[in-house]
């Protein structure tokens, strides 16, 4: 490999290639192997979001006496934290890993 | 504020915050029922929050104004940061002297109010360990 070649693209090749999909195309449809990770990845953020926006939704139904459903609110709310907390901790990984392939000797 | 902005840019946290002022009055206000209990002619007062909430965000069933720009004046959020508490008076029927607290009404508010009260304040905490999160361990080695 020359060494113009060794940019964010060819890097994360390598990391992504070995069964999820190309890095061309990261939203592309699913090939044979089922949905490719940027989509999975892009898809459970949208539902951490929707979680979250869930939780506000419940939040303001409590507070204008729309429903009296407090522990509701609050499995709600806790919901939205837990997914958003095991998300990030997902993306740190896949930064570490990133970051990793960058420091690698080549 | 850009801070304010970034951080506090939806409804939900100033309407917890009022949510927390109102309740707080609340629990004054029937404290002072509970002692004025024996004066002859005292009427009880009382809040109704979750109503005037629904007003100030536009989701009372009465015929509301509606928002259809973000800038433009009415329910939202400058009316909820301008909500203030407004007392009214228990239609119940005086005794002889002219008192209308009626104990047991209030010692079942005043515990609903608390339990409220300490509901509002897990939400909100629970709601911004998710926001300190976001800030402190996005980055661990």
């Amino acid at each position: 490999m020359a060494m113009e070649d060794i940019t964010v693209k060819t890097n994360l090749k390598t990391v992504l290639d070995p069964g999820f999909g190309k890095i061309a195309d990261p939203l592309a449809a699913s090939d044979a192997q089922g949905p490719s990770f940027a989509k999975a990845l892009s898809e459970s953020i949208e539902q951490v979001n929707t979680l979250q926006k869930e939780a506000d939704q419940a939040i303001e139904k409590l507070s204008t006496g729309e429903s009296n459903n407090i522990h509701g609110a609050m499995l709600a709310v806790g919901k939205a934290d837990l997914a958003f907390r095991m998300t990030m901790q997902v993306r740190n990984k896949i930064v570490e890993a990133y970051q990793e392939v960058m420091r690698m000797q080549i | 504020m850009l801070i304010d902005r970034l951080l506090f840019s939806d409804n939900v946290p100033s309407m917890l915050k009022k949510a927390l002022d109102f309740q707080s009055q609340r629990h004054l206000l029937i404290s002072s029922n509970i002692s004025n209990l024996d004066t002859p002619g005292y009427k009880a007062k009382d809040i109704d929050f979750k109503s005037q909430l629904a007003s100030a965000i536009g989701r009372s069933n009465d015929l509301a104004m509606k928002v259809t720009h973000p800038v433009h004046f009415g329910p939202g959020a400058s009316s909820l940061k301008s909500m203030q508490p407004q007392t009214f008076v228990e239609s119940d029927e005086p005794r002889s002297n002219g008192n209308n607290v009626n104990i047991d009404k209030e010692m079942a508010k005043l515990a609903e109010n608390q339990i409220a009260y300490s509901a509002t304040i897990q939400l909100m905490s629970k709601r911004s360990s998710t926001i300190r999160a976001a800030i402190n361990e996005s980055t661990q080695t």
